[in-house]
């Protein structure tokens, strides 16, 4: 059956990420060599939810930019405004602090 | 009027062919949108060419590095945009300019002629190669040439558009586009909005019949739209994804050497209407095979250039397949021409043996390479390989109490002792010796005028390329001219070198074993000889072996086994087979190489990479895949007609060699192999 050379996620065919994953694991835990190149299995669990979630988060980015957008600035304005109201707590509470007992 | 935005290319082209008879005009983005780019970043590209300038600065005295010149570069195209944005609106600049002044700058006004001509074509050659025409977009605009639309291509680019009209040639699509506007000729850009009544009083349009399509929100949505132009933003999240993966990986890949490799090889994937449904035989060959031939081709480079060596030959008929990615990666990595010359040269094993016995007879080491086929075992064996008469050596054969039919071999069934040390006397027979020189003379005189003739002679250093693995066709070579004055020194370089035998390792001749070398001792690139017959199959020439040379009026031509036996029919049939998977190296070896230069990566960056890829397909191969690369026939010109004992074909067995349905069934095969191949490779030392 024919297939294609880059598979629908961007993956290798015949390498996919899923196979090199099992294959680190396979040397972590047998460790009779070394492949050089100090493979971490974080950098490559990333990859691949990029290759196969990857379309998600573009959907999310591009489609609904606007709406994440948004959510940011929400969460700036609210930071500050959190911020600006420890500033007053702090305030306050130095004056209190200094009013009781200079 | 606000610009429609699609997030697939499909949707986009169907909204616009549902308006299309309001349009005659249709103005396409070029970069992005019409073409895809491989890489992430388009300012990678400049990698390979600053590397090109710099390494041309060194041939004339001038010592720059590669990243001076791309900052070079990088200020000077600044200054360019700074200067036409005191009179444009734009802040553009234009390639040919800056870049005369870049070299201007680096070779003290002393430009090479027609260097600057080199680097706008390597330049293209390299941004060609990591371009891609969106499938659906070639469709479409075949369609509109047939509805009698006017199409044109805008662009934003320092490229004038004389540079893009020459890649649109390129990709095929010239016939299709009526004309190319860039940025870089007018200096007035889309991105301020100046570009478009340029474009509208150039070409004389009418704004409520024409279409814009783009990538940019700004440049090929508001302002288009502000001009009074219908625009379509085209979003695509298959591109988005794409990119975020080649990002990534370049983030990560500077951090993590694995990655490096799976950079490259990310950068090679066929794209769009590249990537179509092809066997999985082009697969194997694109994926895995190709990335391994074109590791040994920039590591034979690599070592040419270490070594001053300026004349490479690549022997048959392995040598062939290599030859070939070697001549489609050598102009893309060393586009100044600093790469040895590279010929073919017609030897085997067969055809070198006579004559290498031409000087000192038949040393031991030689005869037991002949005998080192399991199937090979006695006399009549070593008068086959070295193609010699047997009749006169029959009396010497009896004078030494030994008869052609016992067995001699160091391992071979049924040898004794006494035999062994009868076949040691003869060797040391002067008698027997003499005749062996007198029947290998006129093969060495032939082999001799054939290297003369191929210019072997003419210099000091030569590199001898091929697959692997003992290296006897280089110690047979060694041999048959070490009677010579003048004669180079040979720097032997195959894929795998097993050495097992103790051939001679002087500054005369040495063998490096690219991708494996048994004295490297490495584990994942000691898995290449699990699979030695299966490489030699795929890199075969789609010639018959040569058996010797003959001489023809001046010339001396090599002569080919016959055509016409049941050998000869399982090779073309194996050669049937192969066919797509050939087919995949070749495709792959340019965007190899292209993938090298853009990433500036050396070898040693992709060996963690390839070490994986081997263990992978080797040595955890899925059943399906060995079903179909494993080779179905192989000859081997040393082997003989006894029957191997079963006792050396157990000891010998490897994972390739279990039948079908075991892969399939038994889950711990693969680790069983793996773990004795360990055990195995501990053993030999």
């Amino acid at each position: 059956m024919n297939t294609k050379t880059t598979n629908k996620h961007y993956d290798i065919q015949g390498l996919e990420m899923v196979r090199v994953i099992r294959l680190i694991t396979l040397w972590k835990i047998l460790r009779i060599d070394d492949i050089g190149g100090k493979p971490r299995l974080r950098d490559l669990l990333q990859l691949a939810v990029h290759h196969y979630a990857g379309r998600f988060a573009a959907i999310v980015t591009v489609k609904h930019e606007k709406r994440w957008l948004r959510s940011l600035v929400l969460i700036r304005e609210y930071r500050a405004r959190a911020s600006r109201l420890a500033g007053r707590v702090k305030q306050r509470s130095l004056s209190l602090f200094r009013r009781n007992y200079k | 009027m606000q610009a429609e935005t699609h997030f697939e290319l499909s949707s986009l082209i169907e909204s616009v062919n549902s308006s299309l008879d309001d349009y005659d005009t249709v103005s396409l983005d070029l970069f992005d949108t019409l073409f895809i780019r491989r890489i992430h970043e388009p300012d990678e590209i400049k990698r390979p060419v600053a590397i090109f300038i710099s390494n041309v600065a060194r041939q004339y005295g001038i010592d720059i590095s590669f990243s001076r010149t791309w900052q070079i570069r990088n200020e000077i195209e600044q200054q360019h945009r700074n200067r036409n944005g005191k009179h444009f609106p734009d802040f553009e600049a234009r390639y040919e300019d800056f870049m005369k002044e870049v070299l201007s700058d680096i070779f003290e006004k002393q430009v090479p002629t027609g260097f600057l001509e080199e680097v706008i074509a390597y330049e293209l050659r390299i941004e060609t190669s990591m371009l891609v025409v969106r499938e659906e977009f070639a469709r479409w605009l075949k369609y509109l040439k047939e509805q009698k639309k006017r199409v044109l291509i805008i662009s934003d680019i320092y490229h004038s558009s004389s540079f893009l009209e020459l890649l649109i040639r390129e990709k095929g699509l010239d016939p299709y586009i009526h004309s190319v506007i860039s940025s870089a000729d007018s200096f007035n850009a889309k991105a301020s909005g100046s570009a478009w009544p340029l474009v509208r009083d150039r070409f004389n349009l009418d704004i409520n019949r024409w279409v814009h399509i783009g990538d940019n929100p700004i440049s090929d949505s508001a302002k288009p739209e502000e001009f009074g132009i219908k625009a379509h933003l085209l979003r695509d999240l298959g591109e988005k994804h794409r990119k975020s993966i080649v990002r990534h990986l370049h983030a990560k890949s500077s951090r993590n050497e694995l990655l490096k490799g799976r950079y490259v090889q990310q950068l090679m994937l066929p794209l769009e209407a590249e990537n179509v449904d092809v066997s999985p035989l082009y697969t194997d060959g694109y994926n895995f095979m190709g990335p391994l031939l074109g590791y040994f081709c920039l590591s034979v480079l690599d070592y040419c250039r270490t070594n001053k060596i300026d004349r490479v030959y690549f022997c048959s008929r392995e040598g062939w397949t290599l030859l070939r990615c070697w001549d489609e990666m050598m102009p893309i990595l060393a586009p100044d021409g600093n790469y040895p010359e590279a010929s073919y040269l017609y030897v085997s094993r067969i055809a070198l043996a006579k004559a290498s016995c031409s000087k000192h007879g038949l040393s031991n080491l030689s005869a037991g390479v002949a005998l080192l086929p399991a199937n090979s075992r006695d006399f009549r064996d070593i008068c086959r390989v070295f193609s010699l008469d047997i009749e006169p050596i029959l009396p010497f054969l009896e004078m030494h109490d030994l008869s052609a039919h016992d067995p001699i071999g160091h391992s071979s069934p049924g040898v004794t002792i006494e035999n062994r040390h009868k076949f040691q006397e003869l060797l040391l027979d002067s008698g027997f010796q003499n005749e062996v020189k007198r029947q290998a003379r006129p093969a060495q005189l032939k082999l001799e005028s054939y290297l003369n003739q191929e210019g072997f002679f003419e210099h000091p250093d030569v590199a001898l390329i091929d697959i692997g693995w003992l290296g006897t066709i280089q110690h047979y070579l060694v041999d048959a001219i070490s009677h010579r004055l003048h004669k180079p020194r040979i720097h032997g370089m195959l894929l795998g070198a097993s050495k097992l035998m103790p051939y001679r390792d002087n500054h005369e001749s040495r063998v490096h074993g690219v991708l494996y070398d048994r004295l490297r001792f490495s584990f994942p690139e000691s898995l290449v000889t699990t699979i030695k017959d299966v490489f030699e199959e795929t890199c075969r020439a789609p010639h018959p072996s040569v058996i010797g040379y003959e001489r023809k009026y001046s010339s001396v031509e090599p002569i080919f086994r016959n055509t016409d036996d049941e050998v000869a029919f399982a090779e073309e049939e194996q050669d049937r087979h192969y066919a797509p998977l050939r087919q995949g190296i070749f495709d792959s070896a340019a965007r190899f190489a292209v993938a090298m230069a853009v990433t500036g990566y050396r070898t040693q960056h992709l060996k963690p990479w390839l070490n994986l890829l081997l263990t992978a397909r080797i040595a955890f191969p899925k059943t399906a895949e060995v079903s179909r690369i494993k080779h179905q026939v192989h000859q081997d010109d040393f082997a003989g007609n006894h029957i191997i004992p079963k006792k050396i074909l157990r000891a010998t067995r490897n994972l390739w060699d279990v039948s079908l349905r075991q892969l399939r069934f038994n889950p711990f095969l693969r680790l069983y192999y793996y773990l004795l191949h360990a055990l195995r490779l501990l053993r030999s030392g």
